[in-house]
């Protein structure tokens, strides 16, 4: 890959600013128009034996 | 035996037992209302009316914020669903976690176990406004977890953050050691507590050299 100027810098996550500052907005934090009840389900398959 | 019989036949009696069975599937879906809402059922109570204020004013970050408060309301909820700082997370929601840490009067606090009625005529600042309003620069501790990366997911952040920098307000120096036992009311899930703390000691570095 001829782009890679990325590799062995380090780099800030996108969001870790937002994220500082209490920006960024996790699944719950969330109130869609309208909404009157949500249920988060977690993943079935992200479980190791 | 027979005036068992009896009673069980009247009308009143079967009644009583409808009556129950309507208590049962209300409270059935009280209950449930308020796990989805992630709250106590204490939240969907009605307040007696005229037992405290219901519109109060709160010092949220420098701001005078009005907000319709019921008696039962706690900080945590308020600043996350009445006035729409969800920087300030719940985690445990019983002053386990430490995630909802907010300072009041420059005290760390678990906001989840504080009313906010308390919190009246005090200063409360969340993981919003440690930033400069004017100019976005980041408060030392918010800068130390920018460039130490210290979060994995980030959840408990903001209240390792709003901890530390209660913390360094009465200790700016702190050692490694004294720093761990001052956020130490803070629990992270991932695990990712020595480079949090690594994080956390770069912003009390940067606090100093402000």
């Amino acid at each position: 890959m001829a782009d890679d100027k990325l590799v062995g810098q380090n780099c800030t996550t996108p969001a870790l600013v937002a994220t500082v500052t209490g920006k960024s907005r996790c699944a719950e934090d969330d109130r869609l128009e309208g909404m009157l009840v949500a249920e988060l389900l977690g993943s079935e398959g992200a479980w190791t034996s | 035996m027979d005036d068992m019989k009896m009673s069980e036949e009247l009308p009143n009696s079967a009644s009583r037992r409808n009556f129950i069975k309507g208590v049962i599937a209300a409270g059935a879906a009280a209950s449930s209302t308020a796990y989805l809402f992630r709250s106590t059922t204490l939240h969907s109570q009605p307040s007696a009316p005229g037992a405290v204020e219901r519109l109060v004013t709160l010092n949220v970050n420098g701001q005078d914020r009005r907000v319709d408060l019921l008696p039962q309301d706690t900080l945590a909820w308020t600043l996350r669903y009445k006035l729409g700082l969800t920087g300030t997370k719940l985690g445990c929601d019983r002053a386990e976690c430490g995630a909802c840490t907010v300072l009041i009067d420059d005290v760390p606090h678990y906001s989840c176990s504080v009313l906010a009625h308390r919190a009246r005529g005090k200063k409360i600042v969340t993981i919003e406004g440690l930033a400069d309003a004017a100019t976005g620069k980041l408060s030392p501790v918010q800068q130390g977890v920018v460039d130490e990366q210290g979060f994995q997911c980030a959840f408990c952040m903001s209240g390792f953050v709003m901890a530390t920098t209660g913390y360094l307000k009465t200790n700016p120096n702190p050692t490694r050691q004294e720093l761990a036992h001052g956020i130490s009311g803070n629990l992270c899930r991932c695990q990712d507590y020595d480079k949090i703390l690594t994080a956390l000691m770069k912003g009390a570095e940067y606090m100093r050299n402000a």
